[in-house]
């Protein structure tokens, strides 16, 4: 319990266990999400950019889908999120990002397009992919990388501790990747 | 995408070089990955940043040491701040000679300020036996590197006063990651760098740059710093 407190000392600069900003968004498919939406819920925010190369190295083993599917199955609300603005790269307008979606067998309830990186700055996402969770208070209890870049996926131990009642073991981690493409 | 990928692999090719031109089996000798500057490219340091990968390198025979890098540089595109190098670098590594001679597997991203690219590289390296003798990369392969230094590092306020051991422009590069928020500014006030540390840590760690020369830092932070 001293160790649990200590560690929660130390990340609260980090706005951890803080409350998740609200967003409202625009989705490839053409709908308007909000975070409200999901209120009692988990919310994983997945950030992405399919021409890096470590988002490359997540969906061409199906590895990213294939979390995607455990946790939608579980009542996960899983929401991937481009801000690369456009030019950059990973850019797509709504109608290519579907196609795009389709041929990754992307299983996120929602693609929110951020070209212009409201939400990605909101949320302090800096690379593709970063990984944040959002528990049904509303409260961030994980921000950071997708896995050990070995064997150890955050967000699937993250969620499994959580969804067990558990506190999140790693809550903070120092995610990896290709920087997001924000128009500076 | 394509042809900016061919072009960036045209641009770079990661050489392993030798201060040595030869040696006998058993010399130790200092050899080095040398990455070559390509416009509008950057590679990493061995803590990236707020985003970026680490340089990966496998040897054969199996090494475990830590290579030791150069002074890096501090990119901040789009908001993101990294620390890497957009010049020609070398990683050093000292190697004990043998017949069958050495081999790096190296994986490492570069990045331009719109794009990232992962790049695979294999090199090898064979010396001529005989005395040692310096090779024309030898020069480079000495120069000067950080050295460990002992610095005061107090508790300010919300932030971390390090005390600095001479004048000139300063950045800190904190080494593991997490120890301070990359983004925000390092002022210098007096004989001190100011940092902004994201939590309660022990010990502060990292490499401090000061007129452009390097100190590796492992420093207990001090409580009651004066204002």
């Amino acid at each position: 319990m001293k160790k649990l407190l200590l560690m929660l000392a130390l990340l609260t600069p980090l706005a951890l266990a803080e409350p998740a900003p609200s967003f409202t968004a625009q989705t490839a498919d053409g709908k308007t999400v909000k975070l409200s939406d999901y209120a009692k819920k988990f919310v994983v925010l997945e950030w992405v950019n399919f021409e890096c190369p470590f988002v490359r190295g997540q969906y061409d083993p199906g590895k990213m889908q294939a979390l995607q599917q455990k946790w939608a199955g579980k009542g996960v609300v899983w929401l991937s999120v481009c801000s690369s603005a456009e030019g950059k790269q990973g850019y797509r307008d709504a109608a290519a990002m579907q196609a795009q979606l389709t041929k990754e067998k992307s299983q996120a309830a929602h693609m929110i397009l951020d070209p212009d990186g409201k939400l990605g700055k909101l949320y302090g996402a800096k690379t593709t992919p970063h990984m944040f969770i959002i528990d049904p208070k509303g409260e961030i209890i994980y921000a950071g990388a997708i896995d050990d870049k070995a064997k150890l996926n955050y967000v699937d131990q993250a969620l499994t501790e959580a969804l067990a009642g558990k506190p999140v073991s790693q809550p903070l981690t120092q995610s990896y990747g290709c920087s997001v493409k924000y128009n500076n | 995408m394509l042809t900016s990928f061919l072009m960036f692999a045209l641009l770079l090719k990661v050489e392993l070089i030798c201060d040595s031109s030869q040696a006998q089996p058993g010399d130790t000798v200092t050899v080095g990955l040398r990455f070559p500057y390509a416009e509008g490219w950057h590679t990493y340091w061995s803590n990236p940043g707020e985003s970026g990968f680490p340089t990966q390198v496998t040897w054969q025979p199996e090494w475990k040491g830590e290579l030791q890098y150069p002074v890096p540089e501090v990119f901040t595109i789009g908001g993101i701040t990294c620390y890497g190098y957009e010049k020609e670098y070398i990683l050093r590594r000292p190697w004990k000679v043998t017949k069958a001679g050495l081999k790096a597997d190296i994986e490492y991203l570069a990045c331009t300020a719109d794009q990232c690219v992962q790049q695979r590289e294999k090199v090898s390296l064979k010396l001529p036996l005989g005395p040692r003798k310096d090779s024309p990369w030898a020069a480079q392969l000495h120069a000067p590197l950080p050295q460990r230094t002992t610095v005061k590092v107090q508790r300010q306020g919300d932030k971390l006063a390090v005390e600095l051991p001479g004048p000139g422009e300063a950045r800190f590069f904190p080494k593991p990651a997490l120890q301070i928020n990359d983004s925000a500014p390092q002022p210098r006030e007096g004989d001190r760098l100011l940092l902004t540390p994201t939590g309660q840590h022990a010990r502060l760690q990292g490499l401090l740059v000061v007129a452009g020369k390097g100190y590796l830092i492992d420093a207990p932070i001090e409580n009651g710093g004066t204002p």
